[in-house]
């Protein structure tokens, strides 16, 4: 009896734990959205900055990373899809079957997976780090809103680099990967391009834009919160790792959520 | 505007342990208060308290007469735009330049045009002996220098109440006899509120300030406490 209540009592506490967590996320991401319509004049300039460098770290310098997994998957994809398609008379839905795999799917999640372990880890131990050093402490100090300086720059430049990534990795992973099955098994690569071009509708787009739009606001709004939490030198690492495992969590079931919206309309 | 502070009563524990005990004075506006003890004798908390960066567990802290804890968030950020406060270790921001750093109170909050920045910084850096440094990150600079950075980003403002928490700790007496000098100039000239946190530092002794003794979390007026003066390195 006493081990199912405390089972119970286990589970509760856990949901409660979770529901909070969700209500500290909700409440960091409207203070930041806030400041970022509101931006006081006196902070564009250091925001303009701090975007610029965020973007070029988590989108620019993640290029490279991005286009090998992206050719991995278009290649492996297009592969794997020439090969059973026939088997089953479906030959006709290729470029559906690849636009619904990479655009809806793979391409945002993977981008997602990409942006975490390179950026939201480093986002939460650089936040976390300035915590210890008291610069956050600083700022509060000189009346600025470190929400308004570390956050809402974080979340713009997170969902513009989540966005450009998640098109490039589409465009990657279809036509490189077209191009490598082209040079590997001759296929007529024309036709094969413009069957995914024909599959390719504005549903399409706005789906994988949305995703990317919501994976940056929640990478960023969940690794910043790790960062701001971080009261010792020890936390630091902890910080960084949690930030991976709530952005990876938020990011499915955001995920779920965006798709089974689109697919129920 | 914070020119006047005062403590009333305030208590800090850290869980049941108590970091301040009922710390009760008054700096009256122009004046200045320096605050000396041992390691760990809960002088950065009290700094913090008078800067509202922690909230007592009881009693209150006083900008000219007003209850900090009753500022709304909005108002609270306004009034700490008229302080000055220069952390023992710096707290420089560490991907902005020496220039950033400093300008970065007058950028906000202020509608300073840009040439007043670059021109009420360049003085500052001038005020405070930093010669041609202006360019590099914090992390190139020696502690003297990032002593002497934090030291101007704090009085650029010319704010109305100066918080300082171990200025002269931690650098060469060259260094320390610097600041200390641009301190005194800063309080007897422009007569700012100040509080101190300091070990028993020989140039601040010329000051005339209320003088104060923590101890065990409890403060006492210096010629009561009977302690001999403090030396030590930096207090952590």
């Amino acid at each position: 009896m006493n081990s199912i209540v405390r089972i119970v009592n286990g589970a509760g506490e856990t949901v409660v734990s979770a529901v909070s967590e969700c209500r500290e996320l909700a409440a960091l991401l409207l203070r930041a959205l806030h400041g970022s319509l509101f931006q006081s004049r006196a902070l564009r300039g250091s925001f303009m900055a701090q975007v610029s460098r965020q973007i070029l770290y988590t989108g620019v310098e993640a290029l490279w990373l991005v286009g090998i997994i992206a050719l991995i998957c278009g290649v492996t994809i297009v592969l794997q899809s020439m090969k059973t398609m026939p088997q089953i008379g479906a030959t006709d839905y290729f470029g559906n079957i690849l636009v619904m795999a990479v655009v809806r799917e793979i391409g945002p999640f993977f981008t997602s997976l990409v942006v975490i372990g390179r950026s939201g880890a480093a986002l939460a131990a650089y936040i976390g780090t300035m915590r210890i050093n008291r610069e956050i402490d600083a700022l509060e100090v000189m009346g600025i809103d470190p929400v308004h300086f570390v956050v809402v720059p974080a979340l713009a430049a997170m969902t513009v680099s989540m966005i450009c990534l998640n098109c490039y990795f589409d465009i990657i992973a279809i036509v490189g990967g077209l191009l490598v099955a082209n040079l590997t098994v001759q296929i007529p690569f024309g036709i094969f391009i413009s069957k995914v071009v024909d599959a390719l509708s504005w549903v399409d787009i706005v789906l994988s834009c949305s995703k990317g739009i919501f994976f940056g606001l929640v990478i960023a709004v969940v690794s910043c919160r790790r960062g701001l939490m971080v009261s010792t030198i020890r936390a630091v690492p902890q910080a960084a790792m949690k930030a991976v495992v709530g952005s990876m969590t938020f990011t499915i079931i955001i995920n779920i959520i965006v798709t089974a919206g689109f697919y129920a309309r | 505007m914070p020119g006047s502070i005062t403590f009333e009563a305030v208590t800090v524990q850290a869980g049941k342990f108590p970091l301040l005990r009922g710390i009760a004075f008054t700096v009256g506006r122009g004046m200045a208060a320096i605050i000396n003890g041992r390691s760990g004798s809960g002088k950065s908390i009290l700094l913090e308290c008078a800067a509202a960066l922690r909230k007592p567990d009881r009693g209150a802290v006083f900008w000219d007469g007003t209850d900090v804890a009753s500022f709304t968030r909005k108002k609270l950020m306004a009034e700490r735009q008229k302080i000055g406060y220069m952390f023992q270790q710096d707290a420089l921001i560490a991907n902005y330049s020496v220039f950033d750093n400093i300008a970065l109170p007058l950028r906000t909050g202020r509608a300073l045009p840009e040439k007043d920045v670059v021109k009420r910084v360049h003085l500052m850096l001038e005020e405070v002996a930093l010669f041609g440094v202006d360019g590099m990150f914090p992390e190139s600079l020696s502690a003297g220098q990032q002593k002497r950075a934090a030291l101007a980003r704090a009085l650029v403002t010319d704010p109305q109440l100066l918080l300082l928490d171990e200025p002269l700790s931690g650098i060469d007496q060259q260094t320390s006899d610097g600041i200390a000098s641009v301190l005194l100039q800063t309080l007897r000239v422009r007569t700012r509120t100040a509080v101190i946190i300091s070990h028993d530092d020989p140039v601040l002794s010329t000051l005339d300030a209320q003088r104060y003794f923590l101890d065990g979390g409890r403060l006492l007026p210096a010629e009561a406490s009977g302690e001999t003066p403090v030396h030590e390195g930096v207090d952590v």
